[in-house]
């Protein structure tokens, strides 16, 4: 199921100016696309959006059906869809937090298919020993686990994922954005994530779109993306730029880049 | 592979035969409780009736002498199951007010259902009309505080505003309330005093009829909507991600909630604190799971309704003691308990 935007535009209640400003792109079946850009840029105000949990105006198709056409219900039972927030700290337990992923096929009595699902996922997430543990006993990075095997349990045609890895260590970042590349190459669905990682992003993404004001500012491959001038224009910052295995770009913030900050902070401590 | 899927299947049988155990608990609590609430003598020790007696007459109604049918059957019976009835009503309604709102201490009683179901019987009493109007206008009065409170919170549907309108209209009707008995006469402010008490001893077969009857088709449609209320566990923002229309969801709940804590007040005045401990319990011995947490909410309710009512007859023998105060008395120490566990817990639920 691809995803495609047209023209999407969007202003917060009581503001001006607006946060998407006419933004068009599109995710393709099987590929991993990643939105980046700087705090502020609209990224998850752009997932709001094509969701239809923001008011938007503009256009969202999926697998060229317009999204405002789908029914609430049906739409988010092909659509995996991981928010940024984490959840209130419910005292539900883990398996039953996976379970609520299936929330459009459950019944009061939990058919078997159900249960067989939820178990299979915890097993490939590691997360089978944690089964009966309350959510809110979790540490966060094991929350954000049970987070992307409730998004998964469903079996989704379509996956947004708003910062998967968020207070993720490196050795779980790595792990989640195996397991959504595996997801996506194995089941051919369409990938929309955010990241803020930028050298993350090279190393996973297939198709990066950076956003500055609300605006597409480039898309394209990692490597045609991440220039060096790209990276300042939209986040106002010196990297250098290498090209690393496979053509994907590694970046690092320039020496000088260091420097200004500490004199920064030298300023500020005056 | 096949070996593989039975232990999950074990697991989740596992995870939830807890639950199953202490619904049969409940619910055998519950009978004895009522049982007991009909054994017990309500009025002087002249009508006091033998254990046989009761029984007898509870088993042959037909063989029974006049006397003890009519105290048996037209009196003890239907206030020992309206203590029932209306514990699971107000049980039911706080557990999913708490979801809801995402707050434990919202319930019927303190967000002010009973203190505008008060003032509506306060009126209908200052202005001289009879008991049906008496519990017609406090069911009004307490469907129009959900309503108030909902409107007032609408357009910032976020726990928060709907918590602190509920709290703005208790402190309004309170002071409706004040006006009221500041103007009445003697006679109307004893009757007024006596309704606010709280008391099942007006029950007759006709209310437990409605109570019942509206329970019992509310609670139902709140069931079946379990696995909602569940994903609300984990906020709105997260229920809508998993597909749940959360305002639709809020506004079903808060009508059919609304409903039945009106109805359960309007004949009784206003007993407080079940619908905040019933709920408060099960949290504790149960979780969030809503499947089990609503109905254990509610038996709990229906529990502990049920065993004040045996207390408020032994309190004091040959009367009655209005069994509002013996569940405020009773609900105090849990109260505290639930603001000391929040505290201890750093905020979290």
């Amino acid at each position: 199921m691809s995803i495609r935007i047209e023209d999407l535009r969007f202003t917060y209640p009581k503001e001006t100016k607006p946060v998407l400003d006419g933004l068009s792109f599109e995710a393709q079946e099987g590929c991993i696309t990643v939105v980046v850009g700087a705090n502020g840029a609209g990224k998850s105000t752009l997932i709001k959006s094509l969701l239809g949990i923001h008011k938007s105006s503009g256009k969202v198709y999926l697998d060229g059906t317009e999204r405002s056409s789908i029914p609430n219900a049906e739409l988010f039972r092909k659509v995996g869809y991981m928010t940024q927030e984490s959840a209130i700290l419910t005292r539900l337990n883990v398996f039953n937090v996976v379970l609520l992923g299936r929330l459009g096929s459950l019944s009061l009595k939990v058919h078997d298919e159900d249960i067989d699902r939820v178990h299979d996922m915890l097993k490939m997430l590691d997360l089978e020993q944690y089964a009966e543990r309350p959510f809110y006993a979790l540490s966060g990075g094991q929350r954000r686990l049970v987070d992307v095997a409730q998004t998964l349990v469903k079996d989704p045609q379509v996956l947004i994922m708003d910062e998967p890895t968020a207070n993720l260590d490196l050795a779980n970042e790595l792990q989640v954005l195996d397991i959504v590349k595996a997801y996506t190459r194995q089941r051919y669905v369409s990938t929309l994530l955010t990241l803020h990682d930028l050298n993350m992003t090279a190393r996973y993404a297939d198709k990066v779109v950076l956003l500055k004001d609300g605006k597409v500012f480039k898309e394209g491959e990692p490597f045609e993306v991440f220039t060096e001038e790209n990276i300042r224009e939209a986040y106002g910052v010196n990297v250098n730029v290498i090209l690393g295995e496979n053509y994907r770009p590694v970046i690092q913030p320039s020496p000088a880049e260091a420097e200004k900050e500490y004199e920064f902070r030298r300023r500020s401590w005056k | 592979m096949k070996h593989d899927i039975d232990p999950g299947r074990a697991l989740y049988a596992r995870l939830n035969r807890k639950n199953y155990i202490i619904i049969a608990a409940l619910i055998a609590v519950c009978i004895v409780s009522c049982v007991l609430d009909v054994l017990t003598a309500a009025a002087s020790p002249m009508y006091r009736l033998s254990v046989a007696e009761v029984l007898n007459c509870l088993i042959h109604p037909s063989q029974a002498a006049a006397g003890t049918y009519v105290i048996v059957i037209n009196m003890r019976l239907p206030i020992a199951m309206m203590a029932v009835v209306i514990g699971f009503a107000l049980g039911a309604s706080g557990a999913v007010m708490q979801t809801i709102l995402h707050n434990p201490l919202a319930s019927p009683y303190t967000l002010g259902v009973g203190t505008a179901a008060g003032f509506g019987a306060s009126l209908a009493i200052i202005l001289g009309l009879g008991s049906i109007a008496t519990s017609a206008m406090s069911f009004v009065f307490a469907m129009l505080i959900c309503f108030m409170i909902y409107f007032m919170g609408r357009n910032n549907i976020n726990s928060g505003a709907l918590v602190l309108s509920g709290i703005a209209c208790l402190f309004l009707f309170q002071a409706l309330q004040a006006l009221l008995q500041y103007g009445a006469s003697e006679d109307q402010n004893q009757s007024i005093v006596f309704w606010s008490f709280g008391s099942l001893q007006r029950t007759d077969w006709y209310k437990l009829l409605i109570t019942a009857v509206v329970t019992f088709f509310c609670t139902p449609i709140i069931f079946a909507d379990s696995w909602k209320y569940t994903a609300l566990t984990m906020g709105d923002e997260r229920a809508v991600s998993l597909g749940v229309n959360v305002s639709r969801l809020k506004v079903k709940s808060f009508f059919l909630i609304s409903l039945m804590a009106a109805v359960s007040v309007c004949f009784t005045g206003s007993i407080g604190f079940i619908g905040l401990a019933g709920p408060h319990i099960a949290r504790m011995i149960s979780g969030e799971d809503q499947r089990f947490y609503i109905p254990i909410s509610a038996l709990c309710g229906s529990a502990l309704l049920s065993l004040a009512s045996v207390i408020s007859k032994i309190l004091r023998p040959g009367a009655v003691f209005p069994i509002g105060i013996v569940t405020s008395i009773i609900g105090v120490p849990f109260f505290f308990s639930l603001v000391f566990r929040q505290n201890s817990r750093g905020g979290a639920r």
